[in-house]
């Protein structure tokens, strides 16, 4: 019996109420339906797993949290689907200075750099698009990431297997007329939580289907006299 | 009179050897006499003496390691050293292949004296690991030859230095062979018989050359001497005592040299930017590092860490003789201030991060973003050097995705249209006219794109509202 606790221990599969780690602090996602679930928001330091399809809208729900948390330190996107467009960038408000976009040659250049800027300290904010991740890969991220205190968020194809890997959090993007629908299968610290819709028509009105009704007027009919 | 101090290195190019295991025996012989010039003290140990040929070095002991004198390598050599030894003395001159001269008779007022100008050379010299000789004199001539024949003594009083001269025979000197022998005939073997004749006698029956000798060795005559100026740059080559074949061995000797930038940078409060590292092969080309460092650094442990980086990446096709280090750019030194109460700091600077991903990755592979005034797409946004933005000017914020493909492609996707048309026709004054109808649309699997019709009623994919 207590061979299968220490052995789970090792494994980190059990999740210790009395081990909890400090809780670091959050930043507003800048989505309220994001926000109310999280708790507050995305948390400033550790590994976030995002698993989406390109162009759903996966990065326009984490670029507020970005650019807020920001603060002068960098914005590192390693590896992305095409090109960061600046002007995209600029009109988020991000500080155009303050982005590197490194494109690797091979994985491993890709993780190498990924946990150099973690580490780093000079970066806020590390964005890494990349299919396979191993544990072990996954852990020195985390470690890296609380050394240089710094989010590191990996963006992932839905597609790909679903082994679990020791994240912070990991949340699941699908397509809505309205915006995002988005479940979380894992956060640490909470319960999984079952799909929500992230409203994106107040942020980005012409990338929603559903106009909000609150603008309808009324076609003024003939008052009865 | 003028004081002089020449500096006799009788081993210089041995000295100059990278070598891990000092008990081998050494020679270094000089191929077109077939004489051994230099050897060390494991090979003075079997028996190993000077002018010997190579044959019967070799029957000697059995196990020599043998090099060929490079008279090259002794002049970089003594250029090193002149550039040490400018930190504290200032009139250095050379005499090639192996001997420096310093006047000191300028120096002594600022040391107070010549045994503490002498303490403060010493100490500076040790720090080389070099086999020296060393003398004193009023005239270059004679502190050469007393340097040469190892005088190792600094003193001022003439009459010491005069008699040290005076023992010296001819053979000694630097005089051409026929006037030795001319002087032999008639009866004058050293120079205590040359200096007895007087000078206007010597005038009558010898030429101008012994004339010019003697009135230069007794410090009567000028002689002409060009100081040495300090190059601004620093370059130092490093001979591998064995090939090196694999990559991760240059680490070391790398190390040797990159300790001496250090020095050389913290001297002058300077920090390199980039410095360039040849590798020079036994039978292939040249291989050049070229390693960065954005924020500029001048510690020898930086420098191994960013050059490590970019050995890593390179090949080399045939084992490496020899080494050399270059500071292609240097720059003063500047102070970083950060603010106390800023808030949260890391470990690493935006700039020595950049040159670690550099250094590993290529210096293509990190970009940074810029906006132009362009209205065509792809070059609105555009990649630049990193941290270099130029001042973002205030663009109309227009709905815009927030990937773009690299080149716009054909569109395959079913996809029903949102929003559009927006029309950008521009670019007829460059070549690249664009006549394009912008649109956003939505695929069925409901990803946000952005396509856009041209003017043959093509249709392309071009970004991504990602």
């Amino acid at each position: 019996m207590n061979e299968i606790i220490e052995l789970l221990q090792r494994k980190s599969l059990v999740w210790h109420a009395k081990e909890k780690k400090q809780i670091h602090d959050v930043t507003s996602s800048g989505y309220n339906e994001l926000d109310h679930n999280l708790q507050g928001g995305f948390p400033n330091v550790g590994v976030v797993e995002v698993r989406s399809d390109i162009g759903i809208g996966e990065l326009r729900l984490l670029l507020p949290n970005i650019q807020r948390q920001a603060q002068n330190r960098l914005t590192v996107f390693i590896h992305p689907p095409g090109f960061i467009n600046a002007e995209h960038m600029h009109n988020q408000g991000f500080d155009l200075e303050n982005i590197l976009i490194i494109t690797p040659n091979s994985i491993n250049e890709a993780l190498w750099a990924s946990e150099q800027c973690l580490k780093s300290g000079a970066c806020c904010t590390v964005l890494l698009w990349s299919q396979s991740l191993e544990v072990h890969q996954v852990r020195r991220f985390q470690v890296a990431a609380e050394q240089g205190n710094c989010l590191h968020l990996l963006l992932k194809s839905t597609q790909t297997n679903t082994l679990s890997i020791p994240v912070s959090l990991s949340l699941q993007l699908s397509p809505h007329p309205n915006g995002i629908e988005v479940s979380i299968p894992k956060r640490r610290g909470g319960w999984p939580l079952p799909e929500f819709i992230v409203d994106m028509s107040f942020n980005w009105p012409a990338l929603t289907l559903d106009k909000p009704s609150n603008n309808i007027l009324l076609f003024p009919t003939a008052k009865a006299v | 009179m003028t004081l002089w101090l020449y500096l006799h290195f009788p081993v210089l190019q041995l000295d100059t050897l990278y070598s891990a295991h000092e008990e081998e025996p050494v020679i270094i012989v000089e191929a077109k006499r077939n004489a051994i010039v230099q050897f060390n003290k494991s090979a003075a140990m079997q028996g190993i003496k000077f002018g010997m040929g190579l044959g019967t070095a070799s029957s000697l002991c059995g196990d020599l390691l043998v090099y060929p004198y490079q008279e090259e390598v002794e002049k970089e050599k003594l250029l090193e050293i002149a550039q040490w030894l400018y930190i504290i003395t200032s009139d250095i001159a050379f005499f090639e292949p192996n001997g420096i001269l310093l006047r000191v008779s300028n120096m002594l007022t600022l040391y107070d004296g010549l045994d503490n100008y002498w303490q403060a050379l010493k100490t500076l010299l040790t720090q080389l690991n070099l086999h020296f000789h060393y003398a004193t004199a009023y005239s270059p001539l004679a502190a050469q030859l007393l340097a040469q024949s190892g005088f190792n003594q600094t003193t001022d009083n003439n009459k010491i230095l005069l008699s040290a001269v005076k023992q010296h025979s001819l053979t000694k000197t630097t005089l051409a062979p026929k006037i030795i022998e001319k002087l032999n005939r008639i009866g004058v073997n050293n120079l205590q018989a040359l200096l007895n004749i007087p000078i206007a006698d010597i005038a009558k029956r010898f030429d101008i050359s012994l004339v010019n000798y003697v009135g230069r060795l007794t410090g009567d005559f000028q002689h002409p001497i060009n100081f040495y100026i300090p190059p601004i740059q620093f370059k130092r080559r490093l001979e591998l005592l064995f090939d090196i074949e694999n990559t991760q061995w240059l680490v070391r000797p790398i190390t040797l040299l990159l300790h001496k930038l250090e020095s050389f940078l913290t001297l002058r409060e300077q920090v390199a930017h980039e410095i360039t590292i040849t590798l020079h092969q036994r039978d292939a080309g040249n291989v050049e590092l070229v390693v960065n460092s954005a924020q500029g650094d001048n510690t020898a442990k930086k420098w191994l860490t960013l050059s490590s980086l970019t050995l890593e990446s390179i090949k080399i096709e045939s084992p490496v003789h020899s080494i050399t280090l270059l500071a292609s750019h240097v720059a003063a030194k500047k102070i970083i201030a950060v603010d106390l109460f800023s808030g949260f700091q890391g470990n690493t600077s935006p700039l020595e991060l950049l040159s670690l991903l550099q250094a590993k990755l290529g210096k293509q592979a990190i970009t940074g973003l810029t906006l132009t005034e362009d209205a065509r797409p792809e070059l609105t946004s555009q990649f630049c050097e990193p941290f270099s933005t130029a001042v973002t000017l205030s663009v109309e914020n227009k709905l815009r995705p927030s990937l773009l493909l690299p080149k716009p492609e054909r569109l395959t996707d079913k996809v029903s249209i949102v929003q559009g048309p927006e029309r950008i026709a521009t670019g007829w004054w460059d070549g690249h006219p664009i006549v394009r109808d912008y649109f956003v649309a939505r695929s069925t699997e409901g990803r946000w794109l952005w396509i856009f019709r041209n003017h043959t009623k093509e249709w392309f994919l071009h970004g991504a509202f990602s």
